[in-house]
Order: structure tokens, then C-alpha cells, then sequence
């Protein structure tokens, strides 16, 4: 049956737009995340201004590199490979611009208020709720955009890229919108819609597949589509590729919980996590073996070709991030590795290796396609971004990977007598600093090496012609007679059909994706058991509320966990380990991933009254003088900024909604909270402190760090007060 | 009796195990399956999708049908676009 030829050409403007966003933003957030690595070097970097402190600026930095470095890359490879697959002009070149402009528009949004402490407090999900709108608005043009390309298409078979980018398209859907459910408490302050538990696991399963779905699915579809055209012949295996997709699309949801091993989540959702995410290994691996098998018998180009150099470097690293990850998931290890340099070193490694390498490679490839010149400026300068990034990669994770086995190790190191050897969080910190400097070393050379490869294509850029030639292609338009799946279930007839069938291939992927969530969400929320209630669990009070709002505002969990895990370890250097319970009205929860400082879950028993006020108003002044070698960098602005009372009724009632029970404060939660903070700086004045602290941000945060972790009483034993290296050598 | 008492009753020793299982078995057989396909020229086919950007309008007609442009003729364009 033949059919009418159709003449078209594609929508190249859209990927130049995109490939120059990846660009500038890459360098952004890379110098982002080197200026917070030299912070950990030296905290006088935060130069005692709010905006520049570690715990601001580090989501700025994942939130540049994620969303607008990989993500904009993410996009222009979309664009670029899905039109040419489906041999049509994307959908509506109005909607790629909405798109393009619009993601800016989010990322520089997310500039303005991340560095002024507008913050949701969950990790990669800081943003705000009126930015999440525009994620999801966004988002929603982006899938119009690609669907309707699918619909329009003129090649019936969806090849394995764009399998990849349905499930990106999807699940980052869900994810968005599934947590990032709130109730607004001002123009730029929401509270969760869940607490504690419940709010760790939608977190970590968001966190956990923001990974899978932002920075691996995708990135997948461009190595499968970017690899071979680089190396001029078709992917290793498609019935590897056929299989590399789907478990992997089913197993990575169920992975999150592994995130959470030994935290307040029950047992059984982290062994769940932890099985899925060791089988996890044998997709992975099988991808990065069809990617790296792609080259066969081209090896030879490698050698001479620096694009094809950066896609067998992020191959591999793809294959060594995934077999770091089911290693990392397992709970014995994830017992050392958890909250420690490991992971950070673990993520890294997937970054700048994977994504960042993908990128870069596929940028290269496409500068001189897009722009339309000969070839790049230097072919030599594109070999020296890949020799000094590479060594870049390896100092950074080889510096953090020793750094996460020292601190781990140290964190559990017992004595002879059966104490703590380290019982001073600090001197694990102050272990760490040669590393850390290795480790900006490592991220200095990556930097430059990106600013070499910007400038390499931007100086492609500058050879254009005048004008773009825009081909005309022309194919066959697709005719929609039936196709019928041959042969039984077994026979993949079906799977056949389904890839010719966008709509239905859509609906498959939704409902794996969506299945294997509800496997482990349905329980999470459903058993009461999962959180068994503690009758002296209380609010947080007016005046302690607003102090939970500044320290989520300060980003204090980048560097502070609230999280007391089960091991003696812990319980002897922290107190108490931590239930399920006692986090019910945590509307975020602020467990954290990170212990750059120690944790806090404890610190309302461990520094107490108004002894312990002063300490923490003295410690909020200048944390080196309180705790020698401490690398928190001082907040002088808590005494000198007011508390917005007028604000607290307002969130108290948004806190009241989502089923706290307020009782009294919620007709009278401003006086409650002025009387409280007058109590709290009566109390710092009478310790010898300053006066009239009364209506200052710092009473507001030593009233919420006084009551974190009291409600179950006794949870730190007596004695067990912050020990001072003097007081430790006095203990012996 | 509510779905929470249900869920609560339910007992969920062994549900990683049960989930495992299913999913290597389900794995398994679509790995074996997929091994055994007949479609080794289709799947070719699809292989090599992303070698073929398209005919050049231009060059159709004297290349005739089943002749897909590689990427260096792409070039041979009609119509010019502002920058």
C-alpha cells in the first residue's frame, strides 16, 4: 500500500537554544558547588552574609546542575534525536519556545529565592509552591509538545530513545506532583501534606527516582541514540535495549526506601528498597554493557575521536555508579556509608561522570551539526576538556570516597574501655579537610575543564554562516492500518505493536511505573502500625514553629541530620535513638542525607535552659570559638533580624489544616509566640547574655532547637553533655 | 473492618521476598523470550533508527525509494532561515 510523501524539516533553533542554556548554566552550578566545597576548607567564604552560606547555597548548586545544567542538556538531545527518530518537526514550535523560555524562567526563579531561603526543605525539591506550579505547567507543555510529535510521526517503530523519554515524561510527572502536596502558609512558604515517616518516603522515593527518571532514563535515551551516530553504527543488542528498559523503568521505584535504611521507616519498606536495588545492578549493567559493546570494531575511532573518548567515560561511569549504588543500598554497608562523604562522592561520580560526560560529549557532537560549520573550533582543545575533567573526576571521588570510610570509621570507633574514641564530632570533621581539599582540587580541574569546552563551542558558534540552511526532508506520511500481534503472549508480537503505538506504549509505562509505586506506598500509608503514636508527642509551639521555619529556611539540614539511628554508636555520641513517632507533626521532616556537623535529634536534652540558650546564641555568633575547628560558618544576623510575628498565625493555622492539633494557638498564636520568646531572652539575659532579644530571629531557633527530640523524656542520658576535648582528656 | 485494619493485619514479613520473586521470575522468562524472538531483521531495523535522519528532499527523486540520507548529506538544504 503505498503512501503520499510528505515533505518536511526540523526544529534545530529550539536545540541551539538548549545547547547554549547547558552551557551557561553548567559553568553556573559547577562554580556554585566549587565555591561550597572551598566553604568546607574555609567557612570565611560565607564572607557573614546570609545568601552565601553553605546551607543556602548548596541546593542552589544540585538545583543548577540537575535541573538546568543536565536538565537543558537533557532537553537539546530530546529535541534533537526525537524529531529525527520519528522523522518529523516537533509538534508546535510556539510550545518548544513556552518550553525553552519557560525552564529558564524556573531556573532563574529558583536563583532569586534558594540564596534568600525560600525553601521547601526537601532535598532536589526545594522550590517553592508557586515555581512547582510552573515546573508542572511547564512540564505539561513539554509532554504536549513530544506527544503531539509522536501523533504526527512519519516512522511507526518508536525506537528505544524515545522509550526512554516517555518514561522520563511520565514519571517525572508523578513524582513532581506527588510530592509537591502542600498547603500555603504565605507568598513563598508552604508545609507538606505529609509528616515524618510518611514524608521521608515520598521524599526519598521523589529523590531516589529524580535520579532514575531526571538523570538516568533520559540520559539513557540520548546514550542510546548520540553513541551510535558517534560511532556511525547501530547499538550493540536491541533486544538488550528492549529489556535494559523495562526493568528498569519497573525496578528503580521500588528502590527509594534505600535511603533510609535504620532511619524511623519500617523494616520491611527498606529491605524492599534495598532487594530492588541490588537487582537494579543487572539492568544497569546490561545497558552499559549494550552501550560499550556499541563500539565494537570501532575502537580504533576512540583513540582519535574526544567525543567518542567522553561517551566510553560516562559508559563506564554509568556502569560503575550502578554497581556503587546496590552496593551502597545493602544495610550493612549503607550503616558505614550513610550520611558520610561516601554518598556524596557516590553521587558525584554519577554526575560529572555520566551526566556530565554525556553531555558534554553529546554537545560536541552536535555543535558543528547545529551550527553548521566544518567541524569544532579544536579538536584538541575538546581532547584537553577530557583529559583534565577526567583526572578531575578522579581526585574528586577518590578524595571523597577516603573521606567517607574516615568519617564512617571514626563515627563508630570504640576505645579499649568500650567508649567512643571520638567522641568529639569535630575531630572527625577536622580528619576530613585534607581530603576536602583534594576534593576542590578535583572540582577546580572539572570546572575548567567545562569552561575549555564552553569556550571551544562558543568559538564553533562564532564560525556559523549567516544565515542556517534549514534541509527539507521528505518521507512516506504513516498510514494507521491495523497491525495484529501475532502468536500467543509469549510470542512479543504484542511488544511490537506496542511500539508502534505511542498512546498505548505511554499507558504500559505509566502503569509499570505506577504499580510498582503503589506496592509501597498503599502499605507506607495504610499501616497504622508503621508509626505507633506517642501520647507525649506534642506541636510544636507558635514561637517553636517559626524557629523549625528559619532552620528549614538556613538550610541547616545540608549539614545537620535530626536522626538518631539505632546503633550504639549513636545512641552514645547522640542520645536516644529516634521513633517514628516523635516526627508526626515534622511537616517536612528534616532527617536529612548529610552529617557535616553531627546530629541534632537530641540537642533539646543535651543543651538545655538558659545556659544552654547563651551556648547557642554564643554558638550562632561564631561556631569556631564555641567548638574549635567547627566549619559552620556564623549566623551574626539571628540577633539583629525581628521574627515576623504577624506571620505566625498564618502558618499556624496551615499547620492546624493538615490535621495538628493547635487547640488554643490557633486563635492566639502570635501572643503565644511573643510571650514565649520573651521567657527564652529573659532567660539569655539572666544567663549573662544581651538584652532585649525578645523579638529577634535567634530566640525564635533556640526555642525550636531546645525542644527538638524532648517529648520522649530521658532520651539523653545523664552525663552525656557535648564533651570538649579538655573535658574528654579530664573523663580519662 | 477498615482497608488500614486490613493492610495493619496483613503481615508483611515476607512481601520483599514475594516481590522478588515475582520479579525475577517475570524477568526470567521475558529474558528468555526475548532471546528466542524470530525478529532478528526487524529488530536490525530498529537498530539502526538512528542512522538515518531522513531523505534530502532534493536528492529524493534520483536516489528512488529505500535510499535514507546519511548524516553528512543533510547539508543539501532548500531554504534559508534568518538567525
Amino acid at each position: 500500500m503505498s503512501s503520499r510523501i510528505e515533505q518536511f524539516s526540523y526544529n534545530d533553533d529550539v536545540v541551539r537554544k538548549f545547547v547554549m542554556a547547558t552551557l551557561l548554566w553548567g559553568v553556573v552550578g559547577m562554580l556554585v558547588g566549587l565555591i561550597i566545597a572551598l566553604q568546607l576548607i574555609w567557612p570565611s567564604l560565607s564572607f557573614d552574609l546570609p545568601f552565601l552560606t553553605f546551607g543556602r547555597l548548596r541546593p542552589l548548586h544540585t538545583n543548577a546542575v540537575i535541573f538546568a545544567f543536565v536538565g537543558n542538556g537533557m532537553f537539546a538531545g530530546v529535541y534533537y534525536s526525537a524529531q529525527r527518530l520519528l522523522k518529523a518537526r516537533m509538534f508546535s514550535d510556539l510550545l518548544s519556545g513556552i518550553h525553552f523560555w519557560g525552564w529558564q524562567l524556573i531556573i532563574v526563579s529558583a536563583a532569586l529565592t534558594l540564596p534568600f531561603g525560600f525553601t521547601q526543605g526537601k532535598e532536589y525539591a526545594e522550590l517553592e509552591w508557586p515555581i512547582d506550579i510552573a515546573i508542572a505547567v511547564v512540564w505539561v507543555v513539554f509532554a504536549v509538545n513530544f506527544f503531539g510529535t509522536i501523533a504526527k510521526r512519519r516512522e511507526r517503530h518508536l525506537y528505544v530513545a524515545l522509550w526512554f523519554y516517555i518514561a522520563t515524561i511520565i514519571t517525572i510527572a508523578i513524582l513532581h506532583i506527588f510530592n509537591n502536596l502542600w498547603v500555603i502558609a504565605g507568598p513563598l512558604k508552604s508545609y507538606s501534606l505529609y509528616s515524618g515517616v510518611q514524608d521521608a518516603f515520598m521524599q526519598w522515593c521523589y529523590g531516589h527516582n529524580a535520579v532514575a527518571f531526571f538523570l538516568t532514563t533520559p540520559i539513557l535515551g540520548i546514550m542510546y541514540y548520540f553513541l551510535p551516530k558517534a560511532a556511525e553504527r547501530p547499538v550493540f543488542s536491541y533486544r538488550l535495549s528492549i529489556l535494559h528498559f523495562w526493568t528498569l523503568v519497573f525496578m528503580y521505584i521500588w528502590a527509594g526506601p534505600h535511603h533510609l535504611h535504620y532511619t524511623a521507616l519500617p523494616g520491611w519498606a527498606s529491605t524492599l528498597g534495598m532487594i530492588f536495588s541490588v537487582m537494579l545492578w543487572m539492568p544497569s549493567w546490561g545497558g552499559m554493557i549494550n552501550g560499550l559493546l556499541t563500539l565494537r570494531g570501532a575502537w580504533h575511532k576512540v583513540a582519535e575521536d574526544p567525543i567518542l573518548k567522553f561517551f566510553v567515560v560516562a559508559v563506564t561511569f554509568y556502569g560503575m555508579s550502578t554497581f556503587e549504588g546496590p552496593l551502597l543500598s545493602v544495610k550493612t554497608v549503607n550503616a558505614l556509608s550513610h550520611y558520610t562523604d561516601w554518598t556524596v562522592g557516590h553521587a558525584h561520580a554519577g554526575a560529572l561522570g555520566w551526566n556530565g560526560f554525556i553531555a558534554f560529549g553529546m554537545l560536541y557532537w552536535l555543535a558543528p551539526r547545529l551550527f553548521q560549520t566544518k567541524g569544532l573550533y579544536s579538536k584538541k582543545l575538546a581532547e584537553l576538556h577530557f583529559w583534565v575533567a577526567t583526572v578531575g573526576i578522579l581526585l574528586y571521588v577518590v578524595a571523597l570516597y577516603s573521606a567517607g570510610v574516615t568519617q564512617g570509621l571514626m563515627w563508630r570507633a570504640f576505645d579499649q574501655t568500650g567508649r567512643l574514641l571520638y567522641p568529639d564530632f569535630v575531630e572527625t570533621v577536622l580528619r576530613l579537610e585534607p581530603m576536602y581539599l583534594v576534593r576542590a582540587l578535583g572540582g577546580t580541574l572539572y570546572l575548567l575543564g567545562a569552561v575549555i569546552g564552553v569556550w571551544n563551542i562558543l568559538m564553533t558558534w562564532r564560525m556559523r554562516p549567516a544565515a542556517y540552511e534549514v534541509p527539507v526532508y521528505e518521507a512516506p506520511a504513516l498510514t494507521f492500518e491495523k497491525e495484529r500481534a501475532s502468536g500467543g503472549l509469549m510470542s512479543f508480537g504484542w511488544h511490537r505493536v506496542w511500539e508502534g503505538k505511542g498512546l498505548t506504549f505511554t499507558v504500559w509505562v505509566a502503569v509499570a511505573v505506577i504499580s510498582a509505586s503503589l506496592f509501597e506506598i498503599i502499605p507506607t500509608f495504610l499501616i497504622k502500625s508503621n508509626v505507633p503514636t506517642i501520647a507525649s508527642v506534642k506541636p510544636y509551639t507558635p514561637l517553636e514553629l517559626y524557629g523549625r521555619d528559619l532552620y528549614v529556611a538556613e538550610g541547616c539540614h545540608n549539614c545537620h541530620s535530626q536522626m538518631v539511628r539505632p546503633f550504639r554508636a549513636e545512641t552514645l555520641r547522640y542520645g536516644e535513638y529516634s521513633k517514628p513517632g516523635e516526627f508526626v507533626y515534622d511537616h517536612p521532616f528534616q532527617w536529612s542525607s548529610r552529617r557535616i556537623g553531627p546530629d541534632l535529634h537530641r540537642e533539646g536534652e543535651k543543651r538545655p535552659g538558659t545556659s544552654g540558650a547563651l551556648w547557642h546564641l554564643e554558638h550562632f555568633r561564631d561556631p569556631a570559638r564555641m567548638t574549635p575547628g567547627s566549619i559552620m560558618p556564623p549566623y551574626p544576623w539571628f540577633e539583629s533580624t525581628p521574627i515576623d510575628f504577624a506571620a505566625i498565625q498564618k502558618r499556624v493555622d496551615a499547620m492546624a489544616l493538615l490535621g495538628v492539633p493547635y487547640g488554643d494557638a490557633v486563635n492566639r498564636a502570635e501572643e503565644m509566640a511573643r510571650e514565649q520568646a520573651a521567657r527564652v531572652a529573659t532567660g539569655i539575659a539572666e544567663a549573662g547574655g544581651p538584652m532585649n532579644l525578645g523579638d529577634k530571629q535567634v530566640v525564635a531557633l533556640i526555642a525550636y532547637l531546645q525542644r527538638i527530640g524532648t517529648d520522649i523524656k530521658g532520651s539523653v542520658a545523664d552525663g552525656q553533655a557535648v564533651m570538649t576535648p579538655r573535658s574528654r582528656a579530664e573523663a580519662r | 473492618m477498615s482497608l488500614s485494619a486490613i493492610m495493619g493485619h496483613a503481615g508483611l514479613a515476607g512481601y520483599a521476598i514475594a516481590a522478588m520473586l515475582i520479579f525475577i521470575a517475570v524477568f526470567a522468562s521475558l529474558m528468555w523470550r526475548l532471546w528466542r524472538m524470530s525478529r532478528t531483521g526487524r529488530l536490525e531495523e530498529a537498530g539502526r533508527l538512528p542512522l538515518d535522519d531522513g531523505r534530502p528532499a532534493a536528492r529524493a527523486a534520483a536516489a528512488g525509494a529505500g535510499a535514507p540520507a546519511r548524516e553528512a548529506d543533510a547539508s543539501a538544504s532548500m531554504r534559508e532561515e534568518a538567525r
